[in-house]
């Protein structure tokens, strides 16, 4: 139902961003190279990176701070990179916000109106609207630096998103808030992104923050695209090495595919040729130098007697409760270690013997590069 | 934060080595020099002979008129191109550190060498005229030195060097995001100019203005080294010194200095006046 | 057009979107701007070619044999610079300004630091009045005390001695090495100095143990700032300094001033004089205070 409402609300306004090829260059450093990405209309995209990855670059070409060396941004098919940034009717929060701290918050917040030169009582019930939808009510007159980080968040908010911009850019919105704050205003952009149903670009380096906000997540790494999907994709099938770490994997093995048997591969170890059972997929095959990754919650400690593949002796070498399960830290005799997370508290002693259990259907097969 | 103790009676004790030589040396002689322009020379009693003096003799009171007319010019010159060098490479912009630094050079230099480099560049034989004959701009070299002219490019020159370096200070502090806030919602480069970044900066310029201001009015050595000190560039400070070092009448020649600080004031005054009609508070972000 | 209307009448945010299908630049803009980029590189230009002219210009005329309506002198000579050295005696006068800016430097650190320390370190009433009191001397124009203190000095017989130019240069130099020491000493934890008490220092051993290393590299470089001030301090010197005892620059201005016969070279030559060292020491300057700068930001 309310589906079909939003896409009748939404017929003149929605914009689809394409990136071809973009590369940005600052002297001989490059900050992004080669991007291509397609960021349908009404997407909540998330550029996902460690700091100096090059998303903020990316943000500020589309914004139009910096020009692309090579390569082209198009609205709606149309090419802006030479259009001024003033004319692409973006709607942009700044990690500090960029507040006018000699306007008040009506001010600020009319400020991209009284460049559309709206007139004055469609411009105050604009204003209105927005300070509403944003709970900023009784607040207009209030200069910035009476606000609290999380109003003055707000506030930049709003000023983004009421002159009814094409794209809302956020670049890291969020950074600034104290941990419950930013739970809330998660669930508030949440929000006003199904509300608006605008096209948005986000930009941070908090996993959690993208796989909750997002509808599709791009994942960055010294300035080239790792990965695009869904959130949930992102998080179960991470490509390579740099995302699957990136998104909170561990316990990774470097090695090769050795031999298939039975819809399993054999993985070998590079270093100390361990030999492991995995499930296959369709992306790999034989002979591929790739990464095994396991999550700690994934691996099993088994005390008792067991035999099959997969099964590593090892020693318990610390533990480390962490209130609903406990992390143990388990030292082969080659000095090889995993990282295993157990429900309970501390089921297992330090210096105990175990074996630990490696399910082939629960492993990972990720590229290296 | 709170660190900071109050202070203890004998704390203030560690004032003394520095608070007395000011005394002796600053407070005792401004209040004194005061005293002195309600004297004459020679006798104790009070009168109101100097300024009654100064007012009425065109010799002294033309000084005020030929100091603004040289001082108000200038300054308002050197803040257009002050402003205009410095605003144009805020921000990061190649070659900044260099137009930056040499734009403030001059400051280093001091106002005698500045004096010297003026007649030497501007002399009718200088590069400045030569270059301008040979290229076919004029026919007779301009008469640049030891004129109203001369003291004038002296002033602008060591003006322009002392904004520039506040004026530096002052763009740095301006979050860029605020200009980027201001254009990607809609506004031009020069709405984005007049309703944030002027508004921001806008006390702070004026209060590099006064300064530099009160600052020319004390012009010397540029008045009598390329100026006319015996005309065009009779300022203040070029007639306190010739009551002072050639007819010792320190009492005249302090009314003079009176005069001069009064004017500074006033000037003060109206600059501050202009400034308290805007924005006046931080320009930076907020967090 | 009609769900867009209903849609508005609800009061909901998505109002309909007149046309913006396509965006374009306002060319008025693109002149515009391109116009102010013009017009700064010709003032950014023309005011550097002057700068650099003129002192260009001084250095070429100090070491030029002739220069009269070419573009350059004729050939380059040492001469005029000796000269000028040796005519005006310039050594000698350097050696007696180095002297006393010297000597007035470390007297006003010596009776600045104390007070600078109870002002980072201590709250009472109107200590800001005060530092406001600290700042007057060189923000007021030194014209209204330097009369009155020239004609202090010749009563009492200090006026063309070392003493005296040494004690006038206080004037500048003690209120000026408050104001810059001040931020270097506000930097400093206090909790050292807490922590050596608590192990038994005395207030003396406090200061000399734990502040003094711990401000050194400030005070080095206010040192070296407060120096530069005082080598150019110019009209208080002027009125009390004699034939004898005048400081580099006050000599310099008062061949300038008085320069109808002289040779051009010959000025030249003096000024730069005085150019040079002001350029070593601001060279100096920059210098320690990027080394400290490196030091405090580790």
């Amino acid at each position: 139902m309310i589906q079909v409402e939003r896409k009748k609300i939404f017929t003149g306004n929605s914009t689809r961003v394409e990136l071809k090829n973009l590369t940005k260059k600052f002297g001989s450093t490059t900050a992004v190279e080669n991007a291509s990405l397609e960021i349908d209309s009404g997407e909540f995209m998330t550029l996902l990176g460690p700091s100096g990855c090059g998303k903020t670059t990316i943000l500020s070409m589309i914004l139009g701070i910096l020009e692309p060396t090579s390569g082209e941004i198009a609205f709606n098919g149309q090419p802006i990179n030479h259009i001024d940034m003033s004319k692409r009717d973006i709607g942009m929060v700044f990690q500090n916000y960029a507040l006018f701290p000699h306007m008040t918050v009506f001010q600020n917040i009319a400020f991209g109106l009284d460049m559309r030169k709206v007139e004055k009582e469609e411009k105050k019930k604009r204003v209105r609207e927005v300070i509403k939808m944003v709970q900023l009510d009784g607040l207009e007159d209030r200069f910035i630096k009476d606000l609290s980080g999380g109003q003055q968040q707000r506030v930049a908010l709003a000023r983004a998103i009421v002159i009814r911009p094409r794209i809302l850019l956020l670049d890291e919105p969020l950074s600034n808030l104290d941990a419950k704050l930013r739970k809330e205003m998660r669930t508030q952009l949440k929000k006003l992104h199904r509300e608006l149903d605008i096209t948005t670009i986000y930009v941070t380096h908090d996993q959690e923050e993208a796989l909750s906000l997002s509808t599709k997540i791009t994942v960055m790494s010294k300035g080239v695209i790792q990965q695009i999907g869904a959130p949930e994709e992102i998080f179960r099938r991470p490509r390579n090495y740099f995302v699957a770490n990136f998104i909170g994997y561990g316990n990774f093995l470097k090695g090769k595919l050795v031999d298939e048997k039975n819809g399993q591969f054999i993985f070998e170890t590079t270093k100390d040729s361990l030999r492991l059972t995995v499930n296959r997929d369709n992306k790999h095959q034989v002979g591929d130098q790739v990464f095994l990754t396991i999550k700690p919650e994934m691996l099993e400690i088994v005390t008792g007697e067991k035999t099959g593949v997969n099964l590593l002796d090892g020693e318990i070498v610390t533990s480390d409760y962490i209130g609903s399960a406990t992390g143990y830290e388990v030292q082969m005799e080659n000095g090889r270690t995993f990282q295993v997370n157990v429900p309970g508290l501390n089921p297992y002693a330090v210096g105990q013997k175990v074996k630990l259990y490696l399910d082939p259907a629960k492993i990972l097969i990720v590229d290296e590069e | 934060m709170n660190r900071v103790v109050f202070a203890r009676k004998r704390d203030y004790l560690f004032f003394l080595p520095s608070l007395v030589p000011l005394l002796l040396l600053f407070v005792y002689p401004l209040l004194k020099g005061l005293v002195m322009t309600f004297q004459e020379t020679g006798s104790s009693g009070l009168t109101l002979h100097n300024y009654i003096e100064f007012f009425t003799n065109p010799r002294y009171y033309d000084t005020i008129f030929r100091t603004l007319y040289l001082v108000i010019p200038a300054t308002i010159i050197e803040l257009i191109i002050a402003f205009g060098i410095t605003y144009f490479i805020r921000g990061k912009m190649r070659g900044k550190g260099i137009i930056a630094g040499l734009t403030i050079f001059p400051l280093t230099l001091g106002s005698i060498i500045i004096d010297m480099g003026i007649i030497s560049f501007f002399k009718p034989t200088g590069w400045f005229n030569t270059v301008l004959i040979n290229i076919g701009l004029i026919d007779e070299p301009f008469k640049l030195v030891y004129n109203y002219w001369g003291t004038f490019l002296a002033l602008i020159i060591l003006g322009v060097a002392f904004m520039a370096s506040n004026f530096v200070g002052i763009m740095d502090y301006i979050d860029p995001n605020l200009e980027q806030a201001a254009r990607s919602l809609g506004a031009s480069r020069w709405i984005t100019f007049k309703r944030v970044y002027f508004p921001l900066i806008r006390s702070n310029v004026l209060t590099v203005f006064a300064l530099n201001l009160i600052m020319q009015i004390g012009v010397y050595s540029s008045a009598v080294i390329v100026g006319n000190p015996a005309s065009e560039t009779r300022t203040f400070v070029v007639v306190a010194f010739e009551e002072a070092m050639r007819n010792f009448n320190y009492n005249m020649a302090n009314t003079v200095a009176i005069v001069m600080g009064i004017t500074q004031i006033v000037i003060l005054g109206i600059v501050f006046a202009i400034r308290k009609r805007g924005y006046i508070g931080s320009a930076s972000t907020f967090k | 057009m009609k769900t867009k209307k209903t849609v508005s009448e609800n009061g909901n945010y998505h109002a309909p979107v007149q046309g913006k299908t396509f965006i374009k630049n306002s060319i008025k803009e693109i002149v515009f701007y391109r116009g102010y980029q013009t017009v700064s590189w010709i003032l950014i230009i023309a005011f550097l070619a002057v700068v650099l002219g003129m002192t260009v210009s001084v250095i070429l005329n100090a070491f030029g044999e002739e220069w009269y309506g070419t573009f350059l002198p004729q050939g380059f000579t040492l001469e005029w610079f000796i000269n000028a050295w040796n005519a005006y005696e310039v050594g000698e006068y350097f050696k007696i300004t180095m002297q006393i800016v010297f000597i007035a430097t470390v007297i006003s650190l010596i009776l600045s630091i104390p007070s600078v320390y109870i002002l980072a370190r201590r709250n009472f009433p109107f200590k800001q009045a005060l530092i406001s009191f600290f700042q007057l001397p060189f923000t007021l124009p030194d014209l209204l005390y330097a009369i009155p203190v020239a004609s202090i000095f010749y009563s009492i017989g200090l006026a063309e001695t070392m003493t005296g130019l040494i004690i006038v240069n206080l004037i500048v130099g003690v209120p000026f090495s408050v104001f810059i020491l001040l931020p270097y000493m506000e930097s400093i934890d206090p909790r050292l100095e807490y922590a050596a008490e608590s192990l038994g220092a005395t207030k003396f051993q406090l200061f000399r143990r734990i502040i003094i290393p711990q401000i050194v590299p400030g005070i080095t470089a206010s040192a070296i700032n407060i120096f530069i001030r005082m080598f150019n301090t110019f009209t208080i010197i002027l009125l009390i300094s004699g034939p004898k005892t005048q400081t580099l620059n006050v000599m310099v201005f008062s061949v300038l001033q008085g320069s109808g016969s002289q040779p051009p070279a010959m000025l030249n030559s003096l000024a730069l004089t005085l150019m040079i060292p002001l350029l070593f020491f601001s060279f100096i300057s920059l210098w320690v205070s990027s080394y400290t700068q490196r030091r405090l930001g580790k």
